[in-house]
């Protein structure tokens, strides 16, 4: 039996900004480095969490995926076609099966219209409804995502955070899609409210065979939920595999750091010490070799030269390091 | 001394309370957690404190709230704008809508430092940089003068943060100020948070769903559920063993605990919406330990067990179960 044909495959995709404010008439633009050579792929009915230090280019990564912003290099591919900016009809369809959940839900809304208009909206435009069916379906939606229907009528002002959280999550759910790429989505709820939508979201997916890229912070909520992890660093993934090996035995030092530093609810444990010396490395100026050497315990001369090292196999999953470091030695006992 | 005292807050869109009877304390040097449900009313609380609630929705229904001594209703609106930046810094929840879209993020972070401290231009830029690299924005020098647009979703948050510290307040509200931050720079930004407490005795309310955040920095914890405060007390003896059902049930909600791709606990039920509370205890349509008293009478605030208040009618036999 050959494996089932990936949904989305994403290869080598790259996006840069144009820096606005900081370059200087006559000398050229300077660009943010957002997005660096990203490839990955999602099968049916499969969840890949992507976790990574703030501003390293998970939400672009998204944004890149829909086509919500211009990739510089690199292929989209979703159900095996090529999705192009050159092509509209490969971007209307991909849009009417793929769904993102935005990561600032106050920004994704439109301030003057009612939230319950602004589900209808999508039902409409989607033709998912018949028309005289619409507000049963709205009041549906919001009921899913733990609303009141009576919330209908309210303005994205109106709401607190985490209800406005939840209407952008009933939209993507409008179009009943193949795909979802839920951007922080769950990240102003109360871990009560959390797991009902989690367990919505793990629900629609043994139903529907819905997809799943899981962009968070809280790395409990992605080991709970996504069987493979992504983990980026400086728009780039520097490992990649199964969530509970990573978890358990991470290999990348930036995953060590960044899962060093997880929270406990432990009320006599203080906060854990910095996990990561010096400052963060600047988009602007992507540092030569590594992009994690500047800051890692473990770098080598090696490190800082040359390209950025490639993903590559390392048993059940790719890692981007020279080295194959050995599972017990810890961040800080560097050379 | 208590430097904030609230008292018997309440919040009201019209004639329907969503906020009713809040007591908050706060020290100089401490941090008080603020947790509950979604909607149960900590984003309005905070900002009823600054008097910046959207006054043609929402309004003070009743209490006061006393800054140093000085109650804070009697200032007229100059008088408060001194006290917000010069003596409150607040992050707020939504980072976008408190943002200037067209206006380059060091200026926005300058324009407060001159403003309050009458610093130089020059100066002032200096202090924005310095800011931005405190919250780990990584090339502060050039990324001053970017846009928020550009900035991505955690970045703009530690810009609202900068923001807030730039004249050095002594009281920060702090409206889920991590949760668009991966947890090395949250800690980091949570260290330089209680530096700051620690060497200048900043006082810090903070709005958090995050429990691991709350054991880690704050000192005292008050529990809200649809409008009112369920339960008040020292962190660990909170966290240890909850007094009120309805943060024993928070408690078992935490992922971690279930295994992977199983239902995760969540409390039953819905909450109820705002203005529209059931009679009695509020949470009794979602409380394993609910009897008939609870449909019936509103349980009062009352001490639990040492400094700890719970509103439970069977706050002692949880204890004794426990
Ligand atoms: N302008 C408004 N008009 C009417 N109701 C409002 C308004 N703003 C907020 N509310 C309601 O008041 C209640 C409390 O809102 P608040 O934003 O304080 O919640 P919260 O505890 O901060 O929740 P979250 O954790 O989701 O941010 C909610 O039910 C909300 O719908
Ligand atoms: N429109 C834009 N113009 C210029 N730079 C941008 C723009 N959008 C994003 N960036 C930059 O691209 C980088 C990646 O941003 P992105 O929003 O993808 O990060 P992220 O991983 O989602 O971070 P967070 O966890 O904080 O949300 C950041 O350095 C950001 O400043
Ligand atoms: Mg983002
Ligand atoms: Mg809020």
């Amino acid at each position: 039996m050959s494996a089932p044909l990936p949904l989305l495959q994403v290869r080598d995709l790259a996006v840069r900004f144009r820096a606005g404010g900081v370059g200087l008439p006559g000398f050229g633009a300077r660009y943010v480095n957002a997005v660096n050579h990203v490839s990955l792929s999602i099968a049916p009915g499969e969840t890949l969490g992507v976790v990574g230090e703030s501003g390293c280019g998970k939400s672009t990564l998204g944004r890149a995926i829909l086509n919500l912003v211009d990739a510089q290099g690199g292929e989209v591919r979703f159900e095996g076609d090529v999705v192009s900016s050159h092509d509209p009809s490969s971007i209307a369809k991909l849009r009417a099966r793929a769904a993102m959940i935005f990561q600032d839900p106050y920004a994704s809304l439109n301030p003057k219209l009612a939230i319950g208009e602004a589900i209808a909206e999508v039902l409409r435009v989607h033709r998912k409804t018949q028309p005289e069916k619409v507000a049963a379906r709205v009041a549906e939606l919001l009921y899913l995502v733990g609303l009141s229907p009576e919330l209908a009528a309210r303005k994205p002002h109106q709401l607190s955070g985490g209800q406005c959280q939840r209407v952008g999550i009933a939209r993507a759910l409008a179009i009943e899609p193949r795909l979802i790429i839920a951007d922080e989505c769950v990240a102003a709820l109360d871990v009560s409210i959390q797991a009902q939508i989690l367990n919505l979201l793990m629900e629609l997916q043994r139903q529907m065979n819905l997809s799943l890229i899981f962009i968070s912070h809280d790395l409990g909520v992605v080991r709970h939920l996504c069987r493979r992890v992504a983990v980026m660093y400086l728009g780039r993934i520097v490992e990649l595999g199964p969530t509970e090996q990573v978890f358990a035995a991470p290999q990348h030092p930036y995953t060590r750091a960044l899962l060093a530093a997880v929270p406990d609810i432990d009320p006599d444990r203080t906060l854990n010490p910095a996990q990561l010396r010096g400052e963060p490395p600047s988009p602007l100026d992507l540092p030569t070799g590594c992009p994690f050497h500047p800051r890692c315990p473990h770098a080598q001369e090696v490190c800082a030269r040359g390209e950025a090292p490639m993903l590559r196999a390392s048993g059940t999953r790719e890692l981007a390091c020279h080295f194959d470091l050995p599972l017990n030695s810890q961040q800080g006992e560097g050379p | 001394m208590s430097l904030l005292i609230v008292r018997n807050l309440s919040i009201a869109a019209g004639e329907r309370l969503l906020v009713e009877e809040v007591d908050l304390d706060l020290a100089e040097g401490e941090v008080l957690g603020l947790v509950g449900e979604s909607g149960s009313g900590k984003s309005i609380t905070c900002r009823a404190l600054m008097r910046l609630l959207p006054h043609d929705q929402l309004h003070i229904a009743g209490g006061s709230v006393t800054l140093k001594g000085r109650d804070l209703a009697r200032l007229d609106e100059a008088e408060m704008r001194k006290v917000r930046g010069v003596e409150i810094g607040m992050i707020f929840q939504n980072p976008s809508s408190h943002l200037d879209p067209v206006m380059r993020i060091g200026d926005q972070i300058a324009e407060s430092v001159r403003y309050h401290e009458g610093a130089s231009t020059k100066e002032a830029r200096g202090r924005a940089v310095e800011l931005l690299r405190q919250v780990g924005i990584p090339d502060p020098v050039r990324r001053v003068s970017a846009y928020p647009h550009e900035f991505s979703g955690g970045m703009r948050q530690r810009a609202m943060i900068a923001v807030a510290l730039a004249c050095r307040p002594k009281l920060l509200i702090a409206d889920e100020p991590t949760t668009a931050l991966d947890v090395t720079v949250q800690a980091q930004v949570l260290r330089l948070l209680l530096d700051l407490r620690d060497r200048l005795g900043l006082a810090i309310l903070l709005v958090t769903h995050n429990l691991g955040v709350v054991a880690q920095t704050c000192d005292s914890l008050t529990v809200m559920y649809a409008g009112r405060i369920m339960e008040r007390g020292p962190k660990r003896d909170l966290l240890r063993a909850p007094a009120h059902p309805y943060t024993e049930a928070l408690l078992k909600c935490q992922p971690g605990s279930a295994k992977p791709a199983a239902q995760l606990p969540a409390i039953p039920g819905q909450p109820p919406l705002a203005g529209a509370f059931p009679p009695g205890c509020r949470f009794h349509p979602r409380c394993p330990r609910v009897a008939d008293i609870c449909r019936r009478e509103r349980p009062a605030l009352s001490p639990a067990q040492g400094p700890r208040v719970a509103a439970c009618h069977f706050t002692s036999a949880l204890r004794a179960a426990s």
